[in-house]
């Protein structure tokens, strides 16, 4: 059956949504997902994001979540990052690269804990720049900690 | 209660000065996954979560989960499942059932 924003949207307006029930809706969902990500809603649009890597981890998803990493808002910025631990460890590292060096450190913690277990050569590269250089202390920390972790 | 994560567990320490009663709340930018708000919470540490944007309705939701409230299908009522963005007929309503429920609640003293 084929899936409209009205769906989209009932399963993603609750307070706590249901993500598991609402993968049900599918790639179907995707078009609306995107469109919701670029709309004026940030919560929405965190969810939104969040569900798509959730129902797939092909080139649309991958785009979508692109998308939402260079979101304005920080919000939806934190859901984008969460987003890549259900994306493709390539496709996820690219993107892990860009908020990993995000300006609010809110987004660049939730970044670093999204890091695929085995991150690419530029990743750890960018992982031993936030070791070094990072003005949180958390994140040089929690840096040092996943390249310690992952291994070369 | 159910499930926490750790960064919730560390989150819901914060009680200092709070009594084992008290429900504590806390102010987040964002959740992950993301929700306007989240009631899980560690046991003996009562509270709840409630994102920056959740609707005016979100607080009291939460704070009903955590006295004991479960969804229902109902958009003329604060527990409404299908969320408190769409309440008709604000402010949204609670059954006299779940008053009982929450004055039954052991985090409910007599004051």
């Amino acid at each position: 059956m084929p899936v409209d924003m009205s769906d989209v949207r009932a399963a993603l307006e609750r307070d706590e949504p249901d993500y598991t029930q609402a993968q049900q809706l599918g790639p179907g969902a995707i078009p609306h997902l995107a469109a919701l990500v670029r709309g004026d809603d940030a919560m929405l649009a965190a969810k939104a994001v969040y569900l798509t890597s959730l129902i797939d981890a092909g080139q649309d998803a991958i785009k979508v979540v692109a998308d939402a990493a260079s979101h304005p808002d920080p919000a939806v910025r934190v859901a984008a990052a969460a987003a890549t631990r259900h994306l493709p460890a390539h496709a996820a590292s690219d993107i892990v690269i860009a908020l990993a060096a995000d300006s609010d450190g809110g987004v660049a913690r939730v970044a670093l804990k999204s890091v695929p277990a085995k991150p690419s050569d530029e990743l750890r590269g960018q992982l031993a720049y936030l070791q070094g250089n990072s003005e949180f202390p958390e994140l040089r920390e929690l840096a040092t900690h996943i390249l310690a972790d992952t291994g070369p | 209660m159910g499930s926490v994560t750790s960064e919730q567990a560390e989150l819901f320490a914060f009680r200092d000065g709070m009594q084992p009663t008290d429900i504590a709340v806390f102010f987040v930018r964002s959740t992950v996954p993301p929700t306007n708000g989240c009631a899980a919470h560690p046991g003996g540490r009562p509270g709840a979560a409630v994102a920056a944007g959740a609707t005016r309705w979100t607080l009291g939701h939460e704070v009903g989960h955590v006295l004991g409230l479960d969804h229902v299908d109902n958009n003329d009522q604060l527990m409404t499942g299908n969320g408190t963005g769409r309440i008709t007929n604000p402010p949204p309503d609670l059954l006299p059932s779940e008053g009982a429920t929450m004055d039954q609640s052991a985090l409910t003293i007599d004051i």
